[in-house]
């Protein structure tokens, strides 16, 4: 809501307030000052003179010669506009001023002939509005040779902009903003000019029908005939403000509509009586029916709009917009003035359907002051009659004018209570009465308030205690430690609130760089890889390609990726953590993705150049369980299978469990195909782990370490080619003296044609310590006895020297 | 008779200086040391004396023994480092090479930031709830004192789903992380205290609105806490996401649907020229309390709700909101947290 100070001034005496203090004052009151402007020191060069005496010029049609008194001489001034003439008052520019407009300085100089010693302004050449239709017309009371920004205040204007939250309606409107600033202490407010009661010049013509009360409580019209509604017919002052708020001058009607609903938040609005077939009829839209805007929209109707419509033709969508078949212009002479109470929702349906958003609206939808109804037509009708002439009917009154009060029983102690301030019951009264509320004692702790028309948000005690707190200031309320209640703040935080923080730190630590995606995706994308009908679909995306939640988080890592690419960045290790969708339960997934691409280590001296691999993320993979969730790294399971999702190589790629029980997730090369539609360049290998599914082990933390001597075994087993590593492993740890072996790790793999096509060689290493003493060669050989047999039984491995000898 | 040993170890120090090469010393260390060396002859005169002579020259014969061979094995250890370092000249690296890679991750800087307000807030006592992003009408605005038509929700710009709930209420991506508390409270008895933190959305996208972002409320429902405690609360929270820098705190009125009174707090790190907004809060609205069959007339407590981003910007003086979800690996380097830089971890974890 823009306003200036001037116009605040038409209601607020403001002598002595500096624009800093009502800047400060209006935050505080918790109308929040966006922005201002202030107004162009450069005006106040120029001063107010008069016209004297127009002449033709001698040697040009179109201009003129005038005398002009500025106060101490009169000047010799040569003028193109068709508007100048004698007995204007004018803003003068003298020799030496500089034209805000074009930064023209003005010299004496001879304009065809005849010397001009100045320059008489327009609007536009001050910056004061696009009007360079002609010369800027004061008004003729005005002091010659004052300073034009003295005598002009409205022209000299610094213009606020607030931000008002949606409760206050109140402050759509700068009386609205003057009574707050009165009340806080920034000025005095001034009595609103008395409302007359115009008596009727003429009979109304036009029968006006409400239907439904509920759609519209209140509707009030006036005609008036014989009016000059020429755009000269607004004054300059009205004009300039307008435009310095950012409203163009239409024509007086408007501009006097425009003027009441800024001043007060009364809207009004203006129809050509002429081009009204009828009577008026406020009724709901039948469907079908359509308006044509005032701003040339086509607007579809439906059934719950409210409109104006006549015998013929809808004229009107209620409180929101008028139809171009109905609007003044230039040439209206007879209008129907109508000033109604519409129901806010009913206004904010249709506002949100049809995207139109209105002064009008904005205020309907808020609450308008149902009691000013009567006097925001009044206060238009004198506008009116001064600046358009005219004759005007009786109000025709449809509806009750005055609403049903609102009464609430507020207990003074609640201030002190919500707000943890104490404010005196007569601080707390003055307050309220300041803002319009009527109080009456009910005993020495209660009111009974009765809330102002124009306050729609209060219907709570709690309403009160904000309007008090507000007033007296948020700044006076104390600053209290929050209270150290044992009960609520001993209550553990599970750990699981710290895993994704450990994650992402392990992660960084290995290389990872953190990204966050959308949780949006393109739906396109989505086809792609599989995941379309597991995605949810917006119905209302930002745009085409973020039309679905993501159901994983690997399309848009890749996205990263292949966007680095296009940026020439190969070699890259990103992660999220974040929730992926399902869309048959509407549910979501935390997960966790970490993605390697391109090399692990680039082209180099040291000739160990090579691309990320599977082993890679495996690594990753494992590291991450271990650290995070204490997960035993020999209880983590990789085994290839067919159900894994489809961006993954067939080959390349297995399920994540723990002991193949547990589903924690999935790893794997990605897919060519996959690569190939998100243009990802070079080898990707990425897991994916469910991060509410992994178990949190505790740390195993007493651990006996032994000081014996620790021994090894290479063992070299030929195998059939589909055996995988991990059954060696699994055959060789639940042997009978399992307790000793510490660590079996395989080392070498070897196939050839020596083995035969079918068979490779695995080669591990087994370390045995025993606790409490040192092995002896006996044990030792027979543990490894023992291995060989378990492998022999359970994979039918045999040792490489022993098939070799037998082959 | 009393044999001395003639022996000046001042001249042999001088005439192992001399000597360059290993062999020489060891022809050196054989002249007295050998079998048949000065000092293994003199040994060898032992057998020969008697008592007392017997042990002052054996003791002093043992003397120059360890001093000779002390003094041949350091030369000796000399030399041969000495001709083990020139041999190792051979092997000589170009230390100016590259050096194998080590690569280095980094954290998001809204995650670290994420993380930094919820150790703050969870060390001041605030226990952790999460809700649903997926969710009804119900609990992203019914439920908190918004209805259906009501103007608030034109800044709640709101992505809603095809898809619906199985007795057909619409679905919608929430707004705010308030859902969350609804949830909470309705579950639950009072009094509460704790945090909903997570990603949230709105239907809009320019330099000051991001589609996605995260979000951190509070919420403290007790009996007697009031909007003194909540400026403590903000007060204790701000101080210490904005430890070491001098900040200055305003609290102006504003207006929520689901708080009354209502508060926008704002921040000056020029000592009160420039204010910012950063969080906005108030006093639970009793309809809200009402909704989860709460009694506003024993309960009561405050509400606040920060943007993660607005947090970051403003400490870590990043200037494009846009930034955080672009995943520019050049602007996430420069920009992310290395992994020991890690915010406080939660104190109050239960392990």
């Amino acid at each position: 809501m823009k306003f200036t100070i001037s116009w605040l001034e038409k209601f607020l005496d403001l002598k002595g307030v500096k624009i800093e203090t009502i800047v400060k004052s209006l935050t505080n009151l918790g109308l929040e000052v966006e922005s201002i402007s202030l107004p162009s020191p450069r005006l106040e060069q120029f001063i107010v003179a008069e016209v004297l005496e127009r002449t033709k010029h001698p040697n040009a049609d179109k201009l003129s010669v005038c005398s002009v008194n500025d106060g101490k001489n009169t000047l010799n001034i040569v003028c193109g506009a068709p508007n100048v003439r004698a007995g204007l008052k004018i803003a003068l520019a003298r020799i030496g001023d500089v034209i805000p407009a074009g930064n023209m300085k003005i010299e004496r100089r001879k304009i065809r002939g005849v010397e001009s010693e100045g320059m008489i302004c327009s609007s536009s050449e001050l910056g004061l509005g696009d009007d360079s239709g002609g010369i800027l017309e004061l008004d003729n009371s005005l002091k010659v040779g004052g300073r034009f920004v003295d005598e002009c205040p409205w022209a000299y204007d610094t213009v606020i902009d607030i931000s008002v939250t949606p409760n206050r309606a109140d402050c759509l409107s700068i009386y609205g903003i003057a009574r707050d600033l009165a009340v806080y202490g920034i000025g005095k407010l001034k009595p609103l000019p008395k409302i007359k009661t115009e008596i009727a010049s003429c009979s109304n013509p036009i029968a006006v029908k409400v239907d439904h009360k509920s759609a519209c409580p209140l509707f009030i019209g006036r005609y008036f005939q014989g009016l000059d509604n020429n755009a000269k017919q607004t004054p300059s002052w009205l004009k300039a403000s307008l435009a310095s708020i950012g409203e163009k001058s239409i024509s007086p009607i408007v501009d006097i509509t425009n003027y009441i609903n800024y001043s007060f938040g009364r809207p009004l609005h203006a129809f050509d009586a002429d081009k009204i077939e009828g009577g008026l009829h406020v009724r709901l839209a039948k469907k079908g029916e359509e308006l044509l805007s005032l701003s040339e929209d086509k607007i579809s109707l439906e059934e719950q709009d409210i409109i104006i419509a006549d015998d013929r033709k809808v004229c009107a969508l209620a409180g929101i917009i008028g139809g171009e078949n109905s609007k003044c212009t230039s040439e209206t002479r007879n209008i129907f003035l109508e000033a109604a109470v519409f129901d806010p929702i009913l206004i904010a349906k249709t506002g949100q359907r049809t995207m139109i958003n209105s002064n009008a609206k904005y205020r309907f939808e808020r609450g308008v002051d149902f009691d000013f109804t009567v006097n925001g037509i009044e206060i238009a009708t004198e506008m009116i009659k001064d600046l358009c002439g005219g004759k005007s009917s009786e109000i025709t009154i449809i509806g009750n004018a005055i609403s049903k009060k609102k009464n609430i029983t507020f207990d003074l102690g609640l201030v002190l209570e919500l707000g943890g301030v104490y404010i005196l019951r007569e601080k707390a009264e003055e307050i309220l009465k300041g803002l319009g509320f009527e109080l009456q004692q009910i005993d020495d702790d209660r009111l009974e308030v009765v809330v102002p028309p124009w306050r729609n948000d209060i219907t709570i005690p709690e309403d009160l205690v904000e309007e008090v707190l507000r007033i007296n200031g948020y700044d006076k309320i104390p600053t209290i430690p929050i209270p150290t209640n044992m009960a609520i703040n001993a209550a553990p935080i599970p750990q699981k609130n710290t895993l994704d923080l450990r994650a992402r730190t392990t992660l960084a630590a290995l290389g990872f760089d953190e990204m966050i995606t959308w949780s949006f995706m393109s739906s396109k994308i989505a086809k792609k890889l599989g995941l379309l009908d597991e995605s949810p679909v917006l119905t209302n995306p930002i745009s085409a390609d973020l039309d679905v939640l993501r159901a994983s988080l690997v399309p848009n890592l890749l996205s990263c990726i292949c966007k680095s690419n296009a940026r020439s960045f190969f070699d890259l290790s990103i992660f999220e953590i974040g929730d992926v969708f399902e869309n048959k339960n509407s549910s979501q997934t935390k997960m966790l993705c970490a993605i390697r691409s391109g090399q692990f280590s680039e082209e180099n001296i040291f000739k160990d150049s090579r691309p990320i691999d599977f082993f890679d993320l495996k690594g990753d993979a494992i590291t991450l369980l271990d650290t995070v969730f204490n997960i035993n790294p020999e209880m983590v399971r990789f085994s290839s299978s067919k159900d894994l999702p489809s961006w993954y190589h067939p080959a390349k790629s297995a399920l994540v469990s723990i002991g193949g029980k547990i589903l924690l997730g999935y790893i794997g090369e990605l897919h060519p195909f996959v690569m190939k539609a998100m243009d990802v360049r070079k080898p990707t290998v990425a897991f994916e782990l469910f991060m509410q599914e992994i178990p949190c082990q505790p740390k195993v933390k007493s651990y006996g370490f032994s000081d014996y001597q620790v021994v090894s075994r290479d063992f070299a087993f030929v195998v059939e080619k589909n055996i995988v590593a991990s059954e060696l492993i699994k055959a060789i740890k639940p042997i009978s003296d399992h307790a000793l072996i510490k660590d079996a790790h395989i080392f070498d793999l070897f196939s050839g044609p020596a083995l035969g096509e079918d068979k490779k060689s695995i080669a591990i290493r087994v370390t045995f310590q025993a606790a409490d003493h040192s092995l002896t060669e006996k044990e030792i050989s027979g543990i490894t006895n023992q291995i060989t047999k378990a492998v022999q039984i359970k994979t039918g491995g045999v040792l490489r020297e022993i098939y070799e000898q037998n082959n | 008779m009393t044999s001395r040993i003639s022996l000046d170890i001042a001249v042999l120090k001088r005439e192992l200086e001399i000597l360059t090469t290993i062999p020489d010393v060891e022809v050196k260390k054989a002249k007295y040391l050998g079998r048949s060396g000065i000092i293994t002859q003199e040994f060898q005169k032992l057998g020969k004396l008697s008592g007392e002579e017997k042990k002052s020259f054996g003791a002093e014969l043992n003397k120059v023994k360890l001093e000779v061979a002390d003094l041949i094995d350091t030369r000796l250890c000399a030399l041969e480092t000495a001709k083990l370092n020139s041999e190792l000249q051979a092997e000589k690296i170009d230390v100016t090479l590259p050096p194998r890679e080590r690569k280095l991750g980094t954290i998001h800087p809204l995650s670290y930031v994420f993380e930094e307000m919820v150790g703050i807030l969870a060390n001041m006592g605030f226990g952790i709830e999460s809700g649903p992003e997926i969710e009804t009408d119900y609990y992203n605005f019914t439920a908190l004192n918004i209805p259906e038509h009501h103007p608030a929700r034109q800044s709640h710009d709101t992505f809603y789903l095809r898809s619906e709930t199985k007795d057909k209420k619409k679905l919608l991506l929430r707004t705010h992380t308030s859902n969350g508390q609804i949830r909470v409270m309705e579950r639950s008895n009072p009094p509460f205290k704790f945090i909903s933190p997570g990603k949230v959305y709105r239907c809009d996208y320019d330099a000051t609105h991001s589609p996605m972002f995260q979000q951190i409320e509070g919420l403290y429902i007790d009996r007697d806490i009031n909007m003194g405690h909540l400026r403590g609360c903000l007060f204790e929270l701000l101080q210490n996401f904005f430890v070491g820098t001098k900040i200055d705190i305003r609290f102006r009125p504003s207006f929520f649907p689901f708080t009354e009174p209502s508060a926008e707090v704002d921040i000056s790190l020029d000592g009160g020229k420039k204010w910012l907004e950063i969080l906005g809060c108030g006093m639970v609205h009793p309809n809200v309390l009402k909704n989860v069959n709460i009694d506003p007339k024993k309960y009561q407590g405050f509400a606040f709700g920060a943007g993660v981003e607005r947090f970051a910007m403003l400490k870590y003086k990043i200037d494009d909101l846009r930034c955080f979800y672009e995943n520019d690996i050049r602007w996430i380097k420069q920009n992310g947290f290395r992994f020991f830089d890690v915010p406080r971890l939660i104190d109050r974890v239960n392990t």
